[in-house]
């Protein structure tokens, strides 16, 4: 066969490809359990940077397509002072048996908290004392830690770029 | 609940005094099991005065720090769980020990917000419906069942539970997330004065994708629920808001059922009703409330009761410039609705509405709230037909977080509220009937 620039590519992807799921297998999600008072701290100690809280729970569908995008933008713009705060709101007495192995197939590479709080409320309390109760939610969080824009319901890239960009 | 017991009262009562200073609720106390997990609560009084009380039982609280492991290709969206009952023939004094209902461990599927429904026909028999895990008999695959069981011996037993819809033959995983191939969840159940049973739930099978709607879906039972007609698509095209929990009520000869709908200029709580038993469309009204769109799983009911021509509605929306939990009311049987009012002004949120009628014409609202501190709850009474609501009064509950509450009525008036206190323990209060009710309006 001669070799084609179509084919070089095609065994340029197929290889990409395998490294790709290779380092899917190996990859272990980074989940660790989080109280209200210790996202205040965490918080706290972001100030200064652009923060995006992201409340997602693994059976709100919408979320899951918020995710991609997400970790995206934060590649994207951590040079210039953005930070992505994950927060699970799933029941963390599942954290083994599904949140893990969820995140393990589906995204590896996604750091998360998830709430050890047994509340979902107790633990979003902590940014927004009036929130709704509605999934998926999240808040851009100004320098000084003031929350600059409160997004809820499935939203993309371009929408969260759009709120982020104004502070950073 | 919504039904006012099957007794009429003449227009009457004059007087306009309710005293409301203490909700009633220093007697409230556990009804869950010390030491095990209980959230999601649902009530249901009969015209005996007994009360009955389901919950989702999540197992021991001790074993919090060891969750059990997912079997290999079970899918995350799967909530094992059981459905536990309990049941106080002297007016919430004592109870029977809870037991559980569904006859196989782990196989209900359930949260706080796509809850099991309990009601008592006329005749005394308990109704119970639920979700649950199951594999649809047509492709194999894991998907959710509607289901009832009843119990004709005040909840000693209950029968071998009924899958009432169609047996799933798409595979709309892709819609749903991973593994479940066919919900039918989110539904609701009454029982109409006469005894015809009707539950309702959300049929996903043609639904476009997440961000569009499903249908609404009915299996009606003239026999008391031994046994039940086939599904039947009573709202169709795919225009119920996805998630959105479907209540009923009934009135009039008419059964009412409350959903939020997609139209072309927004979403929006709706009334539909129907004549002959559920089957036959009579028309819907649409509440006054500015449209709320979001893309995502609001999880929001619209709550009904009803009292003749005047229908009661409750529901949170956050598409008013104030979102908050609304009334309105209609007074031509649902056609229209008018007099929106926001239910509790001054709380940072407030959600989760019940209402009831009692005989007397007297309405009931009960909801949580956000008043410097976590939710408790609260409550309003109605004795003049909807025209005016009373100040919210807070309901006594153990310190710490008491959301989600359930109601229903008594003969006698009295209003019982359950609810998950701490999102672990099912608690109960009894609320006494207003002391005096104007005329109807």
């Amino acid at each position: 066969m001669v070799p084609t620039v179509r084919n070089r590519l095609n065994r340029s992807a197929g290889l990409l490809a395998l490294l790709l799921l290779a380092a899917r297998a190996l990859a272990e999600p980074s989940v660790t359990l989080i109280e209200a008072g210790e996202l205040a701290a965490e918080l706290e100690a972001r100030k200064g940077r652009v923060v995006l809280v992201n409340f997602w729970a693994t059976w709100c569908r919408p979320c899951l397509d918020e995710i991609p995008d997400l970790m995206a933008l934060e590649a994207e713009l951590a040079e210039q002072g953005f930070d992505l705060v994950a927060v699970s709101l799933d029941d963390a007495w599942e954290l083994e048996g599904t949140i893990k192995p969820f995140l393990a197939k589906w995204f590896p590479a996604f750091s998360t908290y998830v709430s050890a709080e047994r509340d979902m409320d107790s633990i979003v309390s902590v940014i927004d004392p009036a929130w709704n109760e509605v999934l998926p939610t999240s808040y851009v969080l100004a320098r000084d830690g003031t929350i600059a824009v409160r997004i809820q319901g499935g939203s993309s890239a371009e929408e969260f770029a759009a709120a982020i960009r104004p502070v950073l | 609940m919504g039904r006012p017991h099957g007794w009429l009262f003449g227009f009457a009562v004059v007087a306009l005094f309710i005293a409301e200073a203490d909700a009633g609720s220093a007697g409230s106390r556990q009804v869950s099991a010390e030491g095990r997990r209980a959230i999601s609560p649902e009530i249901a009084v009969g015209n005996d005065g007994a009360i009955n009380v389901i919950w989702l039982d999540k197992g021991l609280t001790a074993n919090r720090s060891a969750p059990k492991k997912r079997k290999p290709g079970e899918h995350s969206h799967r909530s094992a769980t059981n459905l536990y009952f309990s049941r106080s023939e002297d007016r919430g004094k004592t109870w029977s020990v809870p037991s559980r209902v569904n006859p196989t461990d782990g196989e209900v599927w359930g949260f706080a917000v796509s809850k099991p429904r309990i009601n008592v026909g006329p005749t005394g028999t308990i109704h119970v419906f639920y979700p649950a895990n199951d594999k649809s008999p047509k492709t194999g695959l894991d998907v959710v069942s509607a289901r009832h069981t009843r119990s004709t011996d005040g909840g000693k037993s209950f029968s071998t539970p009924t899958v009432l819809n169609r047996p799933a033959e798409k595979d709309r995983s892709e819609l749903l997330g991973e593994g479940l191939a066919m919900t039918n969840s989110f539904g609701t159940m009454g029982v109409a004065p006469d005894g015809t049973v009707i539950a309702a739930w959300q049929d996903v099978a043609d639904m476009a994708d997440s961000t569009k709607g499903a249908n609404g879906a009915v299996a009606i039972s003239r026999d008391d629920g031994i046994t039940f007609e086939s599904e039947r698509i009573a709202l169709p095209g795919n225009a119920v808001c996805p998630c959105c929990q479907f209540t009923i009520a009934f009135g009039n000869d008419l059964t009412y059922m409350g959903y939020r709908k997609i139209y072309a200029d927004g979403r929006d709580s709706t009334v539909a009703r129907w004549s002959d038993a559920g089957r036959k469309f009579d028309g819907e009204g649409r509440l006054d409330l500015a449209p709320w769109d979001i893309n995502g799983c609001p999880l929001k009911p619209t709550e009904l009761a009803i009292d003749g021509d005047n229908v009661y509605a409750a529901t949170y929306t956050a598409g008013e410039k104030v979102p908050a939990l609304y009334f309105s009311r209609s007074v031509d049987g649902g056609r229209t609705f008018a007099g929106k009012r926001q239910v509790h002004p001054g709380a940072a949120y407030s959600d989760a509405p019940e209402l009831t009628v009692d005989g007397n014409g007297a309405i009931r609202l009960v909801w949580h709230a956000k008043v410097d501190g976590p939710r408790g709850l609260f409550t309003a009474v109605s004795v003049d037909g909807g025209e005016t609501l009373s100040s919210p009064t807070r309901i006594g509950a153990p310190p710490g977080t008491a959301a989600f509450p359930a109601t229903d009525v008594a003969p006698d008036g009295t209003v019982y509220v359950v609810w998950q206190q701490h999102n672990e323990e099912v608690f109960i209060a009894a609320l006494p009937a207003p002391s005096t009710v104007t005329a109807r309006r």
